[in-house]
């Protein structure tokens, strides 16, 4: 075996052994699963009961049962429903937020004149109803507002009026894609998935990168290594090895997924026709991935047919390019790093420029989610330090032509063989440099030297 | 004589700060060489380009006749005075992976540390981490991945720094055995006693110059002094007088009506001239040349240079 194999199979193989790893790697599908069921599953069974009082003294909503009832009813019995998170109230006296403390109820939605006008009224609330809850709310608040005006002053027929009323939904169509809608903003999803992973990855591993050389500096084994190898040998058997831990890491995790995945969607499938009710009424969350919609489209062969207008092999193929050349990049620079330092907590300076780009391209990511077609996004897909990450999501939306597919993945082989080039000068003599603590100004000297 | 490393001309700068200047050492095949100076004179300098981890501003090496090429760090083993081991490997799998590294293959490797193993007797050693040993058994396992390839030319940067004496015995008695089957040995070092003891011949470097070279004993010849200490019982009157003009009192001591004096001699003279002249007049005790030691020689070569500079 050649003398780099032999130091990317001591990199490989110390660290696959390593107690770490291995729970690393079981682990890791199992907090990312619970971690997405977990958030997806919050969203569906929202625990917590709110018992909800509306205070409507203009009679807006609500109304006497009978003449000697004193009971406060909807107006209309098919509305106000409770279910198990939301329990109504009527009151047609205005109560003082404060005793709202002490009683039964721990929301007051305050209805008053204007509020027939403008549809705003005062929501008194102990502790902060979600998304879901405050989006049965406002439907129930909206629907029966609305009926008020049309049949109280409008004297329109309220079926009528139903039957004319109209609600607008876009099924986008692309115009270079016609006969097929196009769900950009799901599939962007799945593609920010995929740029998340590759971010994480970058991160994880390239931080192990400098670790390892850091560690190889500090316990002075290096100077040995380099009578026998080239610095450059050394730092790229470093650099593949670790690399290949992660790939490896990666398709377990993969393996892993997949039977977990199956497991997740059959239990979903089983159990989500419950939550279909409050999903129909519940406000959807837009909190960049957009669990609600995911799930709702989970539950439906119809809905889920969307993840087959991904190009997946395209995918596929580039995840795997940027991947590798992503990681070649930034690690190259964090051994640059790792060599040029003397302890861990000097890294700290020298992470910022190497990091900040990284977090930027996961900031830009998930910007494309709601603004795909940004030029932002066009050039920051290209731009190599921020590609590997963006990319997938452009491509994941597949507005994007094979040039800008090809000027990135160019600018991304030019870029890695400068970079490899660059963390290799600095390291070859930050790895010899102890007990001075480095500047700029010294990596750009070191760079200028000659070996 | 045949030289393991002809180094002719070598400079070497680092930015605007020169670590070697027009450097030319020969190092005998199959002898101990002493590289001698200062800190920061230059010697680690010297030492890296010899390994091949840095390259020279210019100049020209010759390896046992041949310019040196990157094939040649295989038939080097090198211990460098800032070294250490992976710490969370174990002890066996590491030595492996280094002479590997070297170019042995596994299996030659493997029974070669064997050997090795066996006459440190550190056998229980091979499946412990690095982390649970002392500093000198790591020591030790430095010592022997820095031999086990068996290297025309071994170059050991201060070697016994961190040993026990013990310990610092076992090593330099294997240096010696390594020379006598004929492998060259560079010793790097402040300590002139292991200087005195062990090298053939030495090279002292000084502020990035070769200031002083040569065999051990010629060294020395150039350094000496022609003074003699004696020791005798008499009086001191009649021995000054008995010197006469040839030979110079510089300094005596009575101690239990015993004299110790410094006698130095003119150029021309021998010690037996001194001796005819006082044999008559004293009862002598004991007569021995002061030869200087390395380490003067190292001070007043240093010095001299700095003054030179200055």
């Amino acid at each position: 075996m050649s003398k780099i194999g032999l130091i990317i199979k001591r990199e490989y193989t110390t660290r696959i052994r390593k107690k770490s790893f291995i729970i690393m790697t079981i682990l890791g599908p199992l907090l990312f699963a619970g971690l997405l069921f977990g958030t997806v599953w919050i969203t569906l069974n929202d625990q917590q009961t709110y018992t909800v009082l509306i205070s409507d003294p203009y009679g807006l909503v609500s109304e006497y049962r009978g003449e000697q009832d004193s009971t406060l009813v909807p107006r209309f019995p098919d509305q106000f429903k409770d279910n198990e998170n939301v329990i109504y109230g009527f009151t047609e006296k205005t109560k003082k937020p404060e005793e709202l403390k002490e009683g039964f109820y721990n929301i007051m939605i305050e209805l008053d004149e204007i509020t027939i006008n403008d549809g705003k009224c005062n929501m008194y609330f102990d502790n902060f109803p979600s998304e879901n809850i405050q989006g049965k709310l406002k439907n129930d608040l909206q629907e029966s507002l609305e009926r008020f005006r049309v049949v109280d002053s409008l004297k329109l027929d309220y079926e009528k009026y139903k039957r004319a009323k109209l609600d607008v939904s876009f099924a986008e169509i692309n115009i270079n894609k016609l006969g097929e809608e196009d769900h950009t903003q799901e599939r962007a999803v799945i593609g920010f998935v995929f740029a998340i992973l590759i971010y994480m990855f970058i991160f994880m591993y390239g931080v192990q990168v400098m670790r390892g050389v850091l560690e190889e500096k500090t316990n002075r084994i290096v100077e040995v290594m380099i009578s026998s190898v080239k610095p450059f040998q050394l730092m790229m058997g470093k650099v593949v090895g670790i690399g290949l831990v992660g790939l490896t890491q990666f398709l377990i995790w993969v393996i892993l997924s997949a039977v977990l995945a199956t497991f997740g969607l059959n239990y979903f499938e089983s159990h989500l026709v419950n939550g279909a009710a409050v999903l129909e009424n519940g406000a959807v969350v837009a909190n960049g991935v957009n669990q609600a919609a995911m799930a709702q489209s989970l539950m439906n062969n119809e809905a889920i047919n969307w993840i087959f207008l991904i190009n997946w092999p395209l995918m596929v193929g580039m995840f795997i390019f940027f991947f590798i050349g992503g990681f070649l990049l930034y690690a190259s620079l964090f051994a640059a790093i790792g060599a040029a330092v003397d302890s861990d907590s000097d890294t700290q300076q020298f992470m910022l420029p190497v990091t900040l780009p990284l977090v930027f391209s996961y900031i830009v990511s998930a910007m494309l989610i709601t603004n795909p077609e940004s030029p932002i996004g066009n050039f920051f897909s290209i731009f190599p330090l921020t590609s590997p990450i963006t990319i997938m999501v452009k491509t994941a939306i597949g507005n994007i032509s094979v040039l800008h597919l090809i000027s990135a993945m160019a600018a991304l082989i030019v870029a890695f063989l400068f970079f490899i080039w660059l963390g290799a000068k600095i390291y070859r003599v930050g790895i010899l440099s102890y007990g001075k603590k480095v500047s700029y100004k010294d990596l750009w000297k070191w760079i200028r030297q000659k070996n | 004589m045949k030289y393991a490393i002809q180094a002719e001309g070598i400079n070497k700068t680092y930015g605007k700060y020169q670590a070697l200047t027009n450097v030319s050492i020969d190092i005998p095949e199959g002898k101990i060489f002493g590289l001698l100076g200062p800190n920061g004179a230059g010697k680690t300098t010297f030492i890296r380009i010899l390994n091949q981890i840095i390259e020279p501003d210019n100049g020209l090496i010759k390896f046992y006749g041949n310019p040196l090429q990157r094939s040649h760090v295989e038939d080097i083993g090198y211990l460098p005075e800032e070294r250490g081991l992976y710490k969370k490997m174990k002890v066996g799998e590491q030595c492996v992976y280094l002479a590997q590294m070297k170019g042995m293959k596994e299996k030659d490797a493997l029974a070669e540390l064997k050997m090795w193993f066996e006459k440190f007797e550190i056998q229980e050693w091979w499946n412990k981490t690095v982390e649970d040993l002392s500093k000198g058994m790591a020591q030790k396992i430095q010592f022997i991945t820095t031999v086990v390839h068996k290297p025309k030319l071994l170059i050991l940067d201060e070697p016994f720094s961190g040993f026990d004496p013990i310990n610092a015995e076992l090593i330099r008695n294997e240096m010696l055995r390594l020379r006598d089957e004929g492998t060259t040995i560079v010793l790097s070092t402040h300590d002139m006693g292991s200087v005195e003891s062990l090298c053939d011949n030495i090279a002292l470097i000084n502020r990035s110059h070769v200031i002083l070279s040569g065999s051990v004993a010629e060294v020395r010849d150039s350094f000496r002094t022609k003074t003699y200490t004696l020791k005798f019982e008499g009086t001191l009157l009649e021995f000054t007088i008995a010197l006469g003009a040839r030979f110079e009192l510089m300094s005596n001591e009575l101690i239990n009506d015993i004299h110790t004096v410094t006698v130095r001699i003119k150029p021309e003279f021998k010690l037996n001239d001194l001796l005819k002249q006082i044999i008559p007049v004293v009862d002598i005790l004991s007569a021995e040349e002061n030869v200087p030691s390395m380490h003067d020689i190292f001070v007043q070569s240093v010095l001299s240079f700095n003054e030179a500079q200055a």
